[in-house]
């Protein structure tokens, strides 16, 4: 199977006025074409730095990032801009979407950028809207929706120009529960047409969609599993890796 | 800690609020400045002798506050919306409205008076430039000094500690009205999305056109109604342009293909979020504008032509009807030196005509029909006279007219404003009591300077005047080797003339003097408060720009993530801030042009020259205020 993201002992180490912090410690992992990849661990475990790092969004303190083939480490804030726009779509837990322009816009956004024809932005907007049962939003303004709405419309940009990659930083992290399900499931149906995703989360439920979940522990990589029965199955079976990492069991209450 | 203790602390952090305490001082020193130059006492000496000076610049002092708080008003706004995140965090803390407001208010008065300490210090020495300025485009000599003038200090206190006090209202305003929570995230208040009038856009730019229209038509004849209605129209078509056809432009932009090119999304976006509540600033900055650039260019031009108004109203150093002989001795005593002089002889003889025909009436300086009771009268020389004259000035001598033919001493130009026709003079005939003489030419020679003596002038030939049985008067012009000096000649020669100074005497150098004076004062305050209004303006948009940006940052950050570019986002707020910066500057020249080219014809000067300076002045300094522009907002977003 094609590697899609492949990062060898990355490390971050974020440097404050009085004292180093080492958010990551050496790190590795590879994702594929076609996986639903989750990274879960508790608050402050240093998953958003690791997301930040392979969403090319930050540059590690050491290691090597590639990313369908292309070393991202090395490349040119420009090169940089540009690869991240083509390659890489984003899910942020605060939405992300610009609240000067219509969904329509927010969701053209990346093809815009890409210098597509309007008549073929128009016509591709529609189908992932369609896709993700947002067709009558867009021409609302963000201010206008809800959550769970916001969160489909930023799932519909982060796939509107077919990404290699796509990542999501605690994408449920601002929806109730039935829009949650509702996102996790349009995640899971993407998957299954090919999209590859990475997913960070602090909550089980919706680590639970995944097909595979790294867990992260004070800036390390604590233990991995993956999925082969039922999602139930899969979610007794991150409990309990969750009562191993014992400390941090009071987050999921 | 205390809360004075706090609000020391936050005083001490100059560096993040550099903008603001540059904004308070420039305001301040800007006014004192003003206020010192009027007091220093070289023009107070200067004001004893012209009497002028007093009212144009309280005037202009009184502009200049109204000024200065609008410009601190929008400063402090940008101010205080950077700071509400940190308000927010004071009323978590616990601190109460009432406190913070308190605060605000100890800030607000602290930054004021070092805001008054620094502007005081640096208008001492700025006036003392500006007064040398001053001295110099009024042509009179004073030795200009570092003064401190106690009453403008005290002014300049006052005034300010007013607009400080309006300023801490409207934080407590603020304060008060915004529950914790929105103080906290102040940062994004996303308007709706403006709507779209087609009819007031296209209405609003049509109001403009017909303004420009009108100003086309003959004005003066239905000035009270014209005027105004210009005035209307143009002020009321700049708002509603600014306001609606600014969306209608950007609603058009949005529907073309263009509109899906790169980044364009974003800054359509930006632009239509932002266009309601920017319409208001811009148009009003458009007025002032226009306005002031309109003013610094007659101004200046009226300054720059001085010289020409000067010699067409004293074309001689001195023109005499009297009391010759002693008079040459005053100059003979001074240290003028007589370079040349011309004599002739002028009979005033009555007329009953009670129109003149067109274009004799356009005759600009001399009484020449009845008023008031009084004859019409007009005045005569022969032609021997006539061709000494004319060699004397450099002219061509024309020939000589016949017994009843006669060459007007005139030329005439119409008036394109009044939209008059003006027809040749030849061929007309006037008829003075005693026989009538058809003119043959035209020249504009000037017989003398003394408007009490002369009528409209007309040659005739030597034997026509001889018959005419009126008395000559003998006039004498002189022209002096350096008119523009005056050792007190001047006064000795009113001496001399005492209660005919007026009638029996006209000299170039007073009218010079004080033209020079009052027009150089005139130009010398238009220039500084344009200087002023057009800096006030660039930073009212700077920091309603910065405002914009503050509140920016979010979305900056999002299309960082996204993957546009560094070099993208830049340009992004180069259009940003240019669309903002040029909807101002465009209109207000514009309409500043038009407005220039009615001046024109008015005062009949060709302003093309000082134009071109203002508008230049006025592009750098807009050019200037966008690259600062640019530079901070994106220092604040990137
Ligand atoms: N920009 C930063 N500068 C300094 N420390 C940071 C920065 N970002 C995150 N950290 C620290 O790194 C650690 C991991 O943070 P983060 O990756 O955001 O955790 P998570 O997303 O798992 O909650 C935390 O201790 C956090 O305080
Ligand atoms: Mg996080």
């Amino acid at each position: 199977m094609k590697t899609i993201l492949n990062a060898e002992n990355i490390t971050k180490v974020y440097q404050t006025k009085m004292a180093q912090h080492e958010a990551l410690k050496p790190t590795s992992l590879t994702v594929h074409e076609a996986e639903f990849v989750s990274i879960m661990g508790p608050s402050g475990a240093g998953k958003s730095t690791l997301l930040n790092l392979l969403s090319t969004i930050d540059r590690p303190s050491e290691g090597m990032i590639s990313i369908n083939g292309e070393n991202v480490t090395d490349m040119r804030e420009k090169q940089l801009a540009r690869f991240r726009r083509e390659q890489l779509g984003f899910i942020f837990q605060d939405f992300n979407l610009l609240d000067t322009m219509t969904v329509e816009e927010n969701i053209a956004l990346p093809l815009a950028l890409a210098r597509i024809e309007k008549t073929m932005i128009v016509l591709r907007v529609e189908q992932v809207a369609q896709q993700l049962g947002i067709e009558d939003l867009l021409k609302k303004r963000p201010v206008e929706l809800s959550g769970g709405q916001k969160q489909r419309v930023a799932a519909a940009r982060a796939i509107i120009h077919q990404p290699s990659l796509i990542l999501a930083d605690e994408p449920t992290g601002a929806l109730d529960s039935k829009a949650a399900t509702r996102l996790l499931e349009s995640l899971q149906t993407l998957n299954e047409q090919g999209a590859t995703i990475l997913m960070v989360t602090h909550d089980p439920v919706t680590a639970s969609y995944a097909e595979r979940i790294i867990f992260v522990k004070d800036g390390e990589l604590f233990r991995e599993i993956h999925r082969f029965g039922t999602q139930k199955e899969f979610f007794e079976q991150i409990m309990e890796v969750q009562r191993e990492l014992g400390g941090a069991a009071r987050e999921f209450v | 800690m205390s809360l004075s203790k706090l609000a020391f602390r936050n005083l001490k952090n100059i560096r993040h609020n550099a903008m603001y305490l540059g904004a308070v001082t420039f305001a301040i020193l800007i006014y004192y400045t003003f206020l010192a130059i009027r007091s220093n006492e070289a023009m107070l000496q200067a004001n004893e002798l012209y009497g002028k000076l007093g009212t144009v610049f309280t005037g202009a002092s009184v502009i200049l506050a109204i000024f200065s708080a609008i410009f601190i008003w929008y400063s402090s706004d940008f101010f205080l919306r950077r700071r509400k995140q940190e308000l927010g965090l004071y009323a978590l803390l616990g601190l109460e409205r009432k406190q913070i407001v308190q605060l605000l208010f100890m800030e607000t008065i602290g930054y004021g008076m070092i805001g008054l300490v620094l502007g005081i210090v640096l208008g001492t020495i700025a006036s003392k430039y500006f007064v040398q300025l001053l001295a110099y485009v009024m042509a009179i000599d004073i030795e200009a000094t570092f003064t401190i003038s106690l009453a403008a200090i005290g002014q300049t206190i006052a005034v300010f500690c007013i607009i400080f006090f309006l300023i801490a209202l409207r934080s407590a305003r603020t304060i008060y009205r915004f529950t914790l929570i929105e103080l906290f995230r102040a940062k994004q208040q996303v308007e709706g999305i403006p709507k779209v009038h087609p009819f007031l856009a296209v209405l609003s730019v049509l109001l403009i056109g017909v303004g420009y229209y009108l100003t086309g038509q003959p004005l003066l004849d239905h000035f009270t109604v014209v005027a105004p209605l210009v005035m209307i129209c143009v002020i009321v078509g700049t708002f509603g342009t600014m306001s609606y056809f600014t969306i209608f432009l950007l609603r058009i932009l949005s529907k073309r293909a263009q509109h899906f090119k790169g980044t364009n999304l974003i800054v359509h976006g930006q632009l239509l979020s932002r266009v309601k509540s920017n319409a208001v600033m811009l148009s009003t900055i458009t007025v002032i504008t226009a306005v002031t650039l309109t003013t610094v260019g007659t101004a200046t031009s009226i300054y720059y032509f001085i010289d020409r108004t000067v010699e067409q109203q004293m074309p001689y150093s001195l023109s005499i009807a009297s009391k010759r002989a002693e008079a040459e001795r005053l100059i003979k005593n001074s240290n003028q030196t007589i370079e040349q002089r011309t004599m002739v002889n002028v009979k005033n003889v009555n007329h009953r005509m009670e129109e003149l025909p067109n274009p004799l009436y356009l005759t600009k300086y001399y009484q020449t029909y009845g008023l008031e009771g009084e004859k019409g009268q007009f005045s005569y020389i022969n032609y021997s006279d006539y061709s000494r004259l004319a060699k004397a000035n450099g002219k061509r001598v024309l020939s000589a007219p016949k017994q009843d033919e006669a060459i007007v001493l005139e030329t005439f130009k119409g008036n394109e404003l009044l939209q008059e026709r003006v027809k040749s003079p030849i061929g007309i005939k006037i008829t003075d009591v005693h026989s009538t003489f058809r003119i043959t030419d035209a020249t504009d020679l000037p017989i003398a300077q003394l408007y009490e003596k002369q009528r409209l002038a007309f040659v005739v030939s030597d034997d026509a005047f001889a018959m005419m049985p009126e008395r000559a008067m003998l006039l004498t012009n002189y022209q002096f080797a350096d008119e523009r000096t005056d050792d007190g000649l001047m006064k000795k020669l009113e001496a001399l003339y005492g209660k005919q100074a007026e009638t029996d005497m006209a000299a170039y150098y007073p009218v010079y003097a004080m033209t020079t004076a009052t027009t150089g004062l005139l130009a010398f305050a238009a220039g500084f408060l344009g200087l002023v209004f057009l800096l006030a303006t660039g930073s009212i948009i700077y920091f309603k720009m910065l405002a914009e940006a503050e509140e920016s940052k979010q979305r900056f950050t999002i299309i960082q993530n996204i993957g546009v570019a560094r070099e993208e986002q830049a340009s992004i707020i180069r259009r940003l801030v240019g669309f903002v910066f040029s909807l101002p500057y465009v209109l207000g020249l514009v309409h500043s042009l038009v407005a220039m080219q009615v001046l024109q014809k008015l005062l009949n000067y060709n302003i093309v020259m000082p134009t071109l300076l203002a508008i230049g002045c006025y592009t750098v300094v807009y050019l200037v205020y966008y690259i600062m522009t640019v530079r901070a907002y994106r220092r604040i977003v990137m």
